[in-house]
C-alpha cells in the first residue's frame, strides 16, 4: 500500500516520458526499469481530456477534464483531477497525495471528503480505468519482469505481481516500444487469469518528453471501453504545492 | 349414405387396403419419429403467460431490462464454526473468485467482494466490505460485530445468527439461463468440496425442473407400461391383448412429439402427465375395439359396429382436451393439445391399424350372443347384477348419489390455491431445500419490484421513488431492498448525515457518480437511466400471501399514485394554500414514518393518525427546544476547515460572532453580505472568494439547522413509537430522512397528492411524467391464480358444453345427452368437496381434471348409451336393457377407466407434488366417474325412462325375471 492510486493523469505518465535510447540485450527487469526511470522526468504538467465511455451497445458517454501532476522521483506524485463536463458533475474533483491521501470534493454539497480507499479494482468514475490503473508507483516495485518475445521494435514482456503487492492484476503482457520505451498495449489478466482488459495507447512528442495522446482501455468481461483524448499538454509549469491543497480543490475550473 | 353403412364401408376399405395402411403408418411414425429431435424443452414459467398480457408483458421488460429473475443464489452453511471464522471466509473468498470467473455473470455479491461504504473519523471510505480476511479473534469478532449492525448485509449476505451467509449471482440476459445455472452448480459442487450448500432462485428451479421431469419420464414411463401389461393381461389373457394396445400407444407417443416439435409446442413439466397418460387412456380404444372383436368375433363386423362409439369418444375426450386452448396460460394450453395430438392419433391407429393387425394375426375370439349377452364371465355377470340392482332401486340410488354430492361437495367452498412453480420440484430437492434456508435465515427468493419510467437523475422523481420504497416496507414479508434512491440517499447520509435524496440534479450526480461501475446497479437502473426498479425480497411463498401484497400494492399504486410528480413554491400560494400544503407535508410524512416503523418493528401496526397528530402538536414550536450548537459548529468547522483560503483564528471568531447573533433574525443575504464584507476587508481573499465563503458558511448553518430539526422532531414522537425502535439506528436514520423534507425549499409531490390544496396550480413550477407499477413475483402468482380459477371455470363449462352437444347429436336426443353429461358432473361435484376437505389445492396439475375427466368420463356413458339404444331398437327394454348394457359394455368401461386410474395412480410416484396431486385427483374422479357409470347412469336411464316408446315390440323382459 505504499504507493496509492492517483487521478486519472497518473496513468498517462506511467508511460509518458521516455528516454530514447538503444537498447541492447536487456533483461526484463532492465526494460521495466528504463520504462520506469523515465516517468518521472518532467518537474509537473497539465491537460486536458475528453473522456468517452462506449457500452457494448454502442451507447456513449463523453466527460471532459482538467488534469494537474506534480511528479517526485523519491515519492508517489500529486494529482488533481477536475471534471469540465458534463455540467452537472463539472468542478466536482479528486485530489491524491502521497501515503494513501485521497480526497473528493462534491460541488452539489460543496463539501470535501477524503477517501481512504483500499478498493483498487473499483472503476473510475464509471470508466474502465480502475483506481489501480490510476495510481502512480515503478513498475518494477511491484512485477517481476520476462522477455517472453522480442522483435526488432519491440519487447513483449510478462509481467507477474510480486508477492505483497497491492496491484489487482497478478499478471500481464506488456508490449514495450524499443526506440521510446512507450508501451502502446497491454494485456491485463484477473484473479482467475482469464483476459480483463486490453489497454492500447498512442504517443507523441512534446516539449521534448514522449507523451501520451490517446489511450483505449477496453474492458472485455463487460464488453465497455473508454477513449481518452489527452490535449493541451503542458510540462514543467511551475505547479505549486498549494495546487495540491483540499481548498484548491474546491475551487471553480475556469474554461476557456 | 347412413352411419351404419359408411362404417361397414370403411371397416371394408381398412381389411381390403391392410398393406396400404400398414406401409403409411410406418411412414408417417418414422418421418415423425425423426422429427422428434426438434423438440424443444422449456419450463420458464414467466413464458406460460402470453405476450400481451399486461402483467406478463412488464415482467417480461423487467427481466430482461434488469434481469432481475435471474438470479442465482447459493447459501454456504456454517452452522458448526460460524461465517467469521478464517476457515469459513477462506472458502468464501475462494468461492467469489471462483464464481467471479463465470462469464455468463455479470455480478456476484458475496461478503468478501460487496462494496462498502463506511464513515471515518475523516470522511468516507469505500471499498472491499472484507478486503484480507482478519486472522485474531478480535478483529474477526469486531468485523462480525460491523456486518451485523449494517442492514443492507443482514438477511441479505449473511444470516442474522451470522450461521449461514449466501452469493448473489445474477445472469447476463444473453446467457441460457439452464446452461449457466448448471455452470454455476458444477463450480460450486467443486469448490465446495463436500462442505454444505444449498441453490436456489429462479434458474435453479429451471435447471431442476428439467432434471425432475427427465427422472420421473425415467421412473414413470416403466412404471406405467408394467401396470398395463398387468391389466391388459388380467382382463384378456392374451399376448395380442396385451401387445396391441401397448405398440398402438408406443406409436401414438411417438406421433404425439413428432407432431408437437412440427407446430412448434415446446414440452413441460407436465409432458410426465402426458406421456403417461397417453399410455394409459391411450389403449382405452384398442381395449374397447379388441373387446368387441373379441365378443362378436368378426372383424368387419365388429370393426364397423365398434368404431362410431370409439370414435365419439376419442372426439369427446379430445374436445374435453381442447378447451384448454382456451386458456391464456401456455402450460395448460400446451397440455391440452399434446394430450388431444396423442389421442387423436391413438384413435385413429386403433380404428385402422388395430383391425389390420388382428385380422393378420388371425386372433382368436369367443363370440357370444342375444340373450347370452353380459353372463359369459364373472365380472360380467357381476355388473349385470348391479345393473339389476340398480334399475329396482333407481330412484334410492339418485337420491343417495345427490344427497351425498351436496355434503361432499360443501368442500368446494374450501379449495385452496397453489401457482407456486415451487411445488413442481420435490419437497427434498435442491431448490426448494434452497428456498427454505432462504426463507428461514435471509429474505426469501421471491423477488418484488415496483418500476419506474422517467428522468431518473430529477431529484423530483428520485424523491418519490423514494417514498413509494418506504411505502413498499411497510409489509410485513418484504426486505432486502435494493434501489438507485437507496445507494444516493445512503451515500448522502454518510457524506452530509442525512439519509435522503439530494434535492438538486447536480447532488445526484455527484453521488451518482461515485457508483458508476457497480454491475449491482444493473439490477436495479437502466444505463439511460430513464428507468429505473425498487427491489425487495418476499420471504413467504404462498399463494395467499402473493395475492395479498400484489393486491394490495396494486390498488394502492392505482389508487394513490399519478403519472406525474410536481414540484411546488410555497411563496407562490395563497395562506389558506400554504396552510394546507404544510398539513399535507406534514401528513404524508407521519405516512412514510408509519411504514417505516412497521418496517422496522415487524409485526406492529403504526396508526400514521396518531404520528400526525403528535407532529402538528410538536411542529410549531420545534425552534424553541433547538440545541443550536450543532449548527455552529458546523459553520465554524467550515470557516476553519474548508475555507478557500486559511482563516485567522480571529477572523473566524469574528465571523461566528455575526452567524450566531444575526443569522436567525436577520434574512440571509444580509447576513451573507457583511460575512464577505468582513473577510474581504481581511485581506486574506479576494471579494468572490470571500462571496464563496460566506455563502458557504451560511449553507452549513442552513444545512446543520434542518438536520438538527428532523431529528428533534423524531425524539419527540418517541412516546409513540416502541421501545424497539426509539434505539433503532436505521429506523432513526430513515426517519430523519423523511422529516428533513418538512423543511424542503420546493417540497415534491405525486400530483394526486395536492388536489385538495386551494390555488396549487399557480405554485406548481415543475412538473415530470412518471409511471410507476409493481411488478415481480407477487403479480405473477396473482395472475397466474386468477387465470387457474377462469381456466377450471372455463374449460369444465365449455366441456361440459361440447360433449352435451356432441352426445345429443350423436344420441339424437339431448335428454340422453344431458344423463350421459350428469353421469360424470356429479361425481365431478364429489371431486371438488373432496379437494377442499383433503386440503388439495387448485394448481397447475389439479386445474385439468374437470374438462379432462368430463371428456373421459363420458366415454363409457356413450359406450352404455349407445348400446342401450340398440337394445332398445332391437325391442329389449327395461330392467333387461340395462342388464345386458352393463353385461356387454360394463366390463370394457371398468376395465377401460381402470386402465385410466392406475395411469393416474402411477403419478403418485412423480417427484411432483403437482404431478402427484394431479394423479390423486383424477384418479379419484375416474374411479368415482366409473362407480357413476354403473349406478347413477342406470338410475337417470331407469327414472327418465329415456328410451320408452321408442322401437317397436316393447317388452320389459326384466320385469318377468
Amino acid at each position: 500500500m505504499k504507493r496509492k492510486k492517483q487521478a486519472i493523469y497518473s496513468i498517462i505518465i506511467l508511460s509518458l516520458f521516455v528516454a530514447v535510447g538503444p537498447a541492447n540485450a536487456l533483461t526484463g527487469d532492465e526494460v521495466l526499469d528504463k520504462v520506469d526511470a523515465v516517468l518521472s522526468a518532467p518537474t509537473d504538467g497539465t491537460s486536458t481530456a475528453k473522456m468517452t465511455l462506449v457500452d457494448k451497445s454502442g451507447n456513449t458517454k463523453e466527460r471532459r477534464l482538467q488534469l494537474w501532476t506534480r511528479y517526485f522521483r523519491d515519492k508517489d506524485d500529486w494529482s488533481l483531477t477536475k471534471f469540465v463536463e458534463p455540467a452537472e458533475i463539472r468542478d466536482l474533483g479528486f485530489l491524491s497525495l502521497a501515503d494513501d491521501k485521497m480526497y473528493l470534493y462534491l460541488p452539489g454539497f460543496d463539501r470535501v471528503r477524503r477517501i481512504a480507499s483500499h478498493a483498487r479494482k473499483e472503476s473510475f468514475a464509471g470508466s474502465d480505468l480502475s483506481n489501480d490503473d490510476l495510481s502512480t508507483g515503478r513498475y518494477a516495485d511491484h512485477f517481476f519482469s520476462k522477455i517472453t518475445k522480442e522483435t526488432d521494435q519491440e519487447y513483449v514482456l510478462e509481467l507477474t505481481r510480486k508477492p505483497g503487492s497491492n496491484r489487482i492484476y497478478p499478471r500481464s503482457i506488456v508490449w514495450v516500444n524499443k526506440q521510446n520505451f512507450t508501451i502502446p498495449r497491454m494485456d491485463l489478466f484477473d484473479k482467475n487469469d482469464k483476459l480483463w482488459k486490453t489497454f492500447e495507447g498512442e504517443y507523441g512528442q512534446i516539449q521534448g518528453y514522449w507523451t501520451m495522446t490517446s489511450l483505449t482501455m477496453t474492458d472485455v468481461q463487460k464488453e465497455h471501453k473508454t477513449i481518452m483524448k489527452i490535449e493541451d499538454i503542458q510540462f514543467d509549469v511551475g505547479l505549486d504545492e498549494k495546487t495540491f491543497s483540499q481548498r484548491y480543490l474546491k475551487r471553480r475550473v475556469k474554461v476557456d | 349414405m347412413n352411419v351404419d353403412t359408411a362404417m361397414k364401408s370403411f371397416s371394408r376399405h381398412i381389411i381390403r387396403y391392410r398393406w396400404v395402411w400398414l406401409v403409411l403408418v410406418v411412414l408417417v411414425t418414422a418421418a415423425l419419429a425423426n422429427a422428434t429431435k426438434y423438440l424443444v424443452v422449456n419450463n420458464d414459467y414467466d413464458m406460460w403467460l402470453p405476450g400481451n398480457d399486461k402483467v406478463s408483458e412488464l415482467y417480461r421488460l423487467v427481466d430482461k431490462q434488469f434481469s432481475s429473475t435471474a438470479i442465482l443464489f447459493t447459501v454456504l452453511d456454517f452452522s458448526e464454526k460460524g461465517v467469521f471464522d478464517p476457515d469459513s471466509l477462506a472458502l468464501v473468498q475462494r468461492m467469489t473468485d471462483a464464481l467471479e470467473g463465470i462469464d455468463e455473470l455479470f455480478n456476484v455479491s458475496s461478503l468478501t467482494n460487496i462494496v462498502d461504504i463506511r464513515k471515518t473519523d475523516f470522511g468516507v471510505e469505500v471499498g472491499d466490505l472484507i478486503p484480507e480476511i482478519p486472522e485474531s479473534r478480535e478483529d474477526l469478532d469486531a468485523l462480525k460485530k460491523y456486518v451485523l449492525s449494517k442492514e443492507m448485509y443482514v438477511n441479505s449476505l449473511v444470516s442474522s445468527d451470522a450461521a449461514y451467509t449466501v452469493f448473489i449471482a445474477n445472469i447476463d440476459g444473453s446467457s441460457d439461463e439452464i446452461v449457466t445455472a448448471k455452470k454455476v452448480l458444477e463450480t460450486i459442487d467443486e469448490v465446495a468440496d463436500g462442505h454444505p450448500y444449498y441453490f436456489g432462485g429462479d434458474p435453479a428451479l429451471l435447471l431442476y425442473a428439467d432434471h425432475y421431469m427427465k427422472k420421473d419420464l425415467a421412473l414413470l414411463v416403466p412404471f406405467v407400461l408394467v401396470v398395463m401389461v398387468v391389466i391388459l393381461a388380467f382382463s384378456f389373457r392374451t399376448i395380442l391383448g396385451v401387445l396391441l394396445p401397448l405398440g398402438l400407444v408406443f406409436l401414438c407417443v411417438v406421433w404425439t412429439f413428432g407432431l408437437q416439435a412440427l407446430f412448434g409446442i415446446h414440452s413441460n413439466v407436465l409432458t410426465t402427465a402426458v406421456v403417461v397418460l397417453l399410455i394409459a387412456m391411450g389403449s382405452d380404444y384398442s381395449v374397447h375395439i379388441y373387446n368387441h372383436y373379441l365378443r362378436r368375433g368378426d372383424i368387419q363386423v365388429s370393426t364397423a359396429e365398434i368404431t362410431l362409439p370409439v370414435i365419439m369418444s376419442a372426439v369427446t375426450t379430445i374436445a374435453g382436451l381442447l378447451t384448454f386452448g382456451l386458456t391464456r396460460i401456455d402450460l395448460l394450453r400446451f397440455f391440452g393439445i399434446e394430450l388431444a395430438f396423442g389421442l387423436g392419433s391413438t384413435c385413429l391407429l386403433s380404428v385402422v391399424l388395430l383391425p389390420v393387425c388382428l385380422y393378420l394375426f388371425k386372433a382368436k375370439a369367443h363370440p357370444v350372443v342375444g340373450s347370452e349377452e353380459g353372463r359369459d364371465d364373472a365380472i360380467n355377470r357381476w355388473l349385470a347384477k348391479v345393473g339389476v340392482w340398480v334399475h329396482r332401486h333407481a330412484r334410492l340410488t339418485l337420491a343417495a348419489s345427490l344427497i351425498g354430492m351436496v355434503v361432499i361437495g360443501s368442500g368446494l367452498f374450501r379449495i385452496t390455491t397453489n401457482a407456486d412453480f415451487i411445488e413442481f420440484m420435490p419437497e427434498d430437492s435442491p431448490p426448494r431445500m434452497g428456498g427454505d434456508i432462504l426463507r428461514d435465515h435471509f429474505s426469501g427468493f421471491y423477488p418484488i419490484s415496483i418500476y419506474f419510467q422517467g428522468d431518473m437523475e430529477d431529484p423530483a422523481l428520485m424523491q418519490m421513488e423514494n417514498y413509494v420504497e418506504n411505502y413498499l416496507r411497510s409489509y410485513e414479508l418484504t426486505s432486502a431492498f435494493t434501489s438507485i434512491n437507496g445507494l444516493i440517499a445512503e451515500e448522502n447520509w454518510l457524506m452530509n448525515g442525512i439519509f435522503a435524496v439530494p434535492e438538486t440534479r447536480e447532488g445526484i450526480a455527484n453521488l451518482w457518480l461515485l457508483l458508476e461501475g457497480e454491475e449491482l446497479l444493473r439490477t436495479f437502473v437502466a444505463s439511460d437511466r430513464q428507468q429505473s426498479l425498487v427491489n425487495a425480497m418476499i420471504r413467504e411463498p404462498q399463494t395467499h400471501a402473493m395475492r395479498y401484497i400484489s393486491k394490495s400494492v396494486g390498488g394502492y399504486l392505482e389508487a394513490e399514485i399519478s403519472d406525474q410528480v410536481v414540484r411546488i413554491d410555497p411563496a407562490g400560494l395563497s395562506p389558506d394554500g400554504l396552510r394546507a400544503l404544510r398539513s399535507l407535508q406534514r401528513s404524508e410524512a407521519a405516512l412514510q414514518l408509519a411504514w417505516l416503523a412497521q418496517s422496522y418493528d415487524k409485526p406492529r401496526k403504526y396508526d400514521s393518525n396518531l404520528l400526525l397528530e403528535g407532529l402538528e402538536k410538536v411542529f410549531p414550536g420545534i425552534d424553541q427546544s433547538l440545541d443550536l450548537e450543532p449548527v455552529w459548529e458546523a459553520s465554524r468547522t467550515y470557516l476553519d476547515e474548508e475555507a478557500l483560503e486559511i482563516l485567522p483564528p480571529d477572523l473566524i471568531a469574528r465571523l461566528m460572532t455575526v452567524i450566531r447573533e444575526d443569522w436567525t433574525k436577520e434574512g440571509t443575504l444580509e447576513v451573507h453580505d457583511r460575512l464577505a464584507e468582513i473577510i474581504t476587508q481581511s485581506g486574506v481573499m479576494n471579494a468572490e472568494d470571500a462571496s464563496a465563503t460566506a455563502a458557504g458558511a451560511l449553507t452549513r448553518c442552513r444545512s446543520a439547522l434542518r438536520i438538527e430539526r428532523a431529528s428533534s422532531l423524531r425524539e419527540s414522537l418517541t412516546p409513540l413509537l416502541s421501545e424497539e425502535l426509539e434505539d433503532h439506528k436505521d429506523f432513526r436514520k430513515r426517519a430523519d430522512g423523511v422529516l428533513w423534507t418538512l423543511w424542503a425549499e420546493e417540497p415534491v409531490f405525486f400530483t394526486s397528492q395536492i388536489a385538495s390544496v386551494p390555488e396549487i396550480g399557480s405554485a406548481a413550477i415543475a412538473t415530470a411524467p412518471i409511471r410507476v407499477e409493481s411488478t415481480g413475483f407477487p403479480d405473477l402468482i396473482r395472475r397466474f391464480d386468477d387465470l387457474l380459477y377462469i381456466s377450471q371455470i372455463q374449460s369444465l363449462g365449455l366441456a361440459s358444453l361440447v360433449v352435451l352437444v356432441l352426445v345429443s347429436l350423436t344420441q339424437r336426443s339431448l335428454r340422453r345427452g344431458i344423463i350421459s353429461l350428469l353421469s360424470v358432473l356429479v361425481p365431478l361435484g364429489y371431486i371438488l368437496g373432496f379437494m377442499g376437505w383433503s386440503q388439495i389445492p387448485l394448481d397447475f396439475g389439479t386445474v385439468l381434471f374437470g374438462a379432462l375427466i368430463v371428456g373421459l368420463g363420458v366415454d363409457g356413458s356413450i359406450h352404455f348409451m349407445h348400446h342401450n339404444h340398440d337394445l332398445q331398437l332391437r325391442g329389449v327394454h327395461g330392467e333387461e336393457g340395462i342388464r345386458r348394457s352393463m353385461g356387454h359394455v360394463g366390463k370394457a368401461i371398468v376395465t377401460a377407466n381402470g386402465t385410466t386410474c392406475f395411469g393416474f395412480l402411477v403419478l403418485l410416484f412423480s417427484n411432483s407434488s403437482v404431478l402427484r396431486n394431479f394423479g390423486i385427483v383424477n384418479s379419484t374422479a375416474i374411479f368415482l366417474v366409473t362407480i357413476s357409470l354403473i349406478t347413477f347412469l342406470p338410475a337417470l336411464v331407469t327414472v327418465f325412462q329415456v328410451n320408452k316408446g321408442q322401437g317397436s315390440g316393447i317388452r320389459d323382459q326384466g320385469s318377468g325375471k
